[in-house]
């Protein structure tokens, strides 16, 4: 506490707050890119243009058997045919074909999955945060609970009790990571809620809606995406990991994880079967998760532009 | 200028519960039973030292804090209950500016966004009436209807504060709130900002609680002052009455504490002794008693009440042999 108030000396002025992240769309620019996460963003935007103009840009009908041909392997292999690049498998199906339909399966769910679990997690965590109290204890309680249960399990529950329906496994993995961004988002909340500028809006007679979504949200929007790329991997093998146990998407639709589990019988002789999709998993995994580094860095440091 | 109150604070007391210890729980009473009156087109100024509570007593008379007792009367009606969705619909006719320039602009909206805020969550015409409108209240604050496309970062603490004060301005509120708006700026950029509050109280007649520990903005800008000391009000009048007889000692010493500006010229030290003691545990009786020079015994048995001295003039001193002498600070 200061002593008696002192006409004349003006206050210091109170520093500037740290940059914030006005600067995005700058910062974010592609020639300002590290040249990794040049090329990373280029193949990722080739997987989405993969996956979305699928039917065009593939050789083959992903679904078409041809017995005579089966566990062909790749075309630079002896025995190997230009028109089936990636070989085929135990069926005689294109392998590059259906790795790019499986991306486009699996891609697909667990985009949907993360818009899911980003929609209720971040719900959850602004009222949590905003409203306190009771509401945010209870809420809080909840996040805990599902911390301390594996995802695969609560996958394999919520599986058992409502089948392997599409619209089941996207809301399955999207409730498997919830919590992250009820968690994250509930602690940007409650930094931002003590802000002037909120108070500000609340004495211009805007409602808990109004600052959530004017205010709350577009200040927290940094780390929330940050949070989405960084969980895209492990919804991907979320995904992977219920196909290949025969109980995510349901043949003959090609998943990357459920051909990864057709290759597993085939692995000593034919191992392009299960190689091939793998090979593809890792790599969408290991780009999104360089790009979600490289947001988190470009994001959260904040640097005075 | 009309006398009905406008806003009227009924003995209005807010504590907060800090939470100092688990095995009990303090409570510090930022505002502690204020009455005050402020009738439309005056602006009262609320004089204090940091810590006295003034803050808390802006922001609880437009129920940004919720007051723990007493009443808000707002032209004829008790607020002090309004259920939330009337107290929203009301916040457009009782406005505040805010001391941080800084922090109280969201950095992710346009000047022009900010400034429409409030017309937007009142649904005060269509986006062209409200562009035109923005544009409006940008120039009376003395910036141009170009800086509504720019961001806070790029405005100066000075063009914030004025921003901050069009936000205000752009619902056209009966009342405003200002919480100490300059304090914060360069002392060059304050003396535009307290001039630009002159006109625009001139121009359009604003009702308006000054808060500020300024003494020098408060003769220029307000028609009557109040004094707080630990959440208390010690003594309130006219802005002139209070410079030429302040009755109560503690608004002596802060008058004798405004520097000089001939250098050469003498008068009696009146400084306070000693800091603002903690409002968890206030003294007993007056609060002031522990810094006054004139305390004696009976001061810490009973509270002092608001005592009438003259028009409009009241301090909160038990002692009259007291409240009646000489002020000598300007001498």
């Amino acid at each position: 506490m200061t002593t008696a108030a002192d006409p004349t000396v003006s206050r210091i002025p109170a520093p500037a707050p740290a940059a914030p992240e006005f600067a995005l769309r700058r910062r974010l620019a592609f020639r300002r890119m590290p040249i990794s996460i040049k090329i990373c963003s280029l193949l990722a935007l080739a997987f989405v243009f993969t996956a979305l103009f699928a039917p065009w840009l593939t050789p083959h009908d992903p679904d078409a058997t041809q017995i005579l041909a089966k566990l062909k392997p790749p075309a630079w292999m002896e025995g190997g045919e230009a028109a089936h690049l990636f070989g085929t498998d135990q069926l005689g199906r294109d392998l590059l074909s259906r790795c790019i339909y499986g991306v486009r399966v699996s891609v697909g769910l667990a985009l949907f999955g993360l818009i899911v679990g980003c929609l209720i997690g971040t719900t959850l965590g602004v009222v949590s945060g905003l409203l306190g109290g009771h509401v945010d204890r209870a809420i809080m309680m909840l996040v805990d609970v599902f911390i301390s249960v594996p995802n695969l399990l609560i996958v394999l529950v919520g599986i058992a009790a409502f089948g392997t329906d599409i619209v089941v496994l996207v809301v399955l993995i999207g409730l498997a990571r919830w919590e992250s961004y009820a968690r994250i988002v509930r602690g940007q909340v409650l930094q931002v809620r003590e802000m002037p500028f909120i108070e500000a809006s609340r004495a211009l007679g805007g409602s808990h809606a109004w600052i959530a979504m004017r205010h709350v949200l577009p200040n927290i929007a940094g780390p929330l995406i940050v949070l989405l790329t960084l969980n895209f991997p492990s919804i991907l093998l979320l995904e992977s990991s219920l196909s290949f146990l025969g109980i995510g998407v349901q043949p003959p639709t090609a998943s990357l994880g459920s051909m990864v589990g057709d290759g597993r019988d085939h692995l000593i002789f034919a191992w392009w079967v299960a190689v091939a999709p793998a090979l593809v998993i890792v790599a969408i995994t290991f780009i999104v998760q360089m790009l979600g580094d490289w947001l988190r860095d470009v994001l959260d440091v904040r640097v005075d532009d | 200028m009309s006398s009905d109150p406008l806003i009227r604070a009924e003995s209005l007391t807010t504590a907060f519960t800090v939470g100092r210890s688990f095995m009990k729980r303090a409570v510090l009473r930022a505002v502690d039973e204020v009455s005050l009156d402020i009738r439309a087109n005056e602006v009262l100024a609320l004089v204090g030292e940091s810590g006295s509570g003034k803050t808390t007593f802006g922001r609880s008379l437009l129920r940004l804090v919720e007051p723990t007792a007493g009443a808000i009367w707002y032209d004829g009606r008790d607020i002090t209950h309004l259920p939330g969705d009337e107290m929203r619909a009301l916040r457009r006719q009782m406005q505040i500016v805010f001391q941080d320039p800084f922090a109280s602009l969201d950095p992710r909206m346009s000047v022009g966004e900010i400034v429409g805020e409030g017309l937007r969550i009142h649904g005060m015409g269509a986006a062209s009436v409200r562009a035109q409108r923005v544009a409006n209240v940008l120039e009376q604050v003395g910036l141009g209807a170009d800086h509504a496309r720019r961001y806070p970062h790029a405005l100066s603490g000075g063009q914030r504060q004025r921003v901050g004060i069009a936000r205000a301005l752009a619902v056209e509120p009966r009342f405003i709130v200002a919480d100490e708006p300059v304090s914060s700026l360069d002392v060059s950029i304050q003396a535009q900002i307290v001039q630009l509050l002159v006109e625009l109280r001139r121009r359009l007649g604003l009702t308006m609680l000054f808060i500020t520990h300024n003494l020098g903005v408060v003769r220029i800008l307000s028609d009557r002052v109040a004094v707080m000391y630990l959440g208390r009000l010690v003594e309130i009048a006219p802005t002139a009455t209070l410079f030429e007889r302040p009755a109560h000692p503690y608004t002596r010493s802060l008058l004798a504490s405004i520097p000089l500006p001939d250098p050469k010229a003498r008068r009696p030290l009146a400084a306070l002794r000693g800091e603002l003691p903690s409002g968890l545990n206030p003294p007993s009786g007056c609060v002031f008693r522990t810094r006054c020079p004139h305390a004696i015994e009976a001061c810490a048995s009973a509270r002092p009440e608001l005592r009438a001295l003259g028009p409009g003039h009241q301090a909160a001193c038990s002692r009259p042999e007291i409240t009646a002498l000489p002020f000598q600070g300007f001498a």
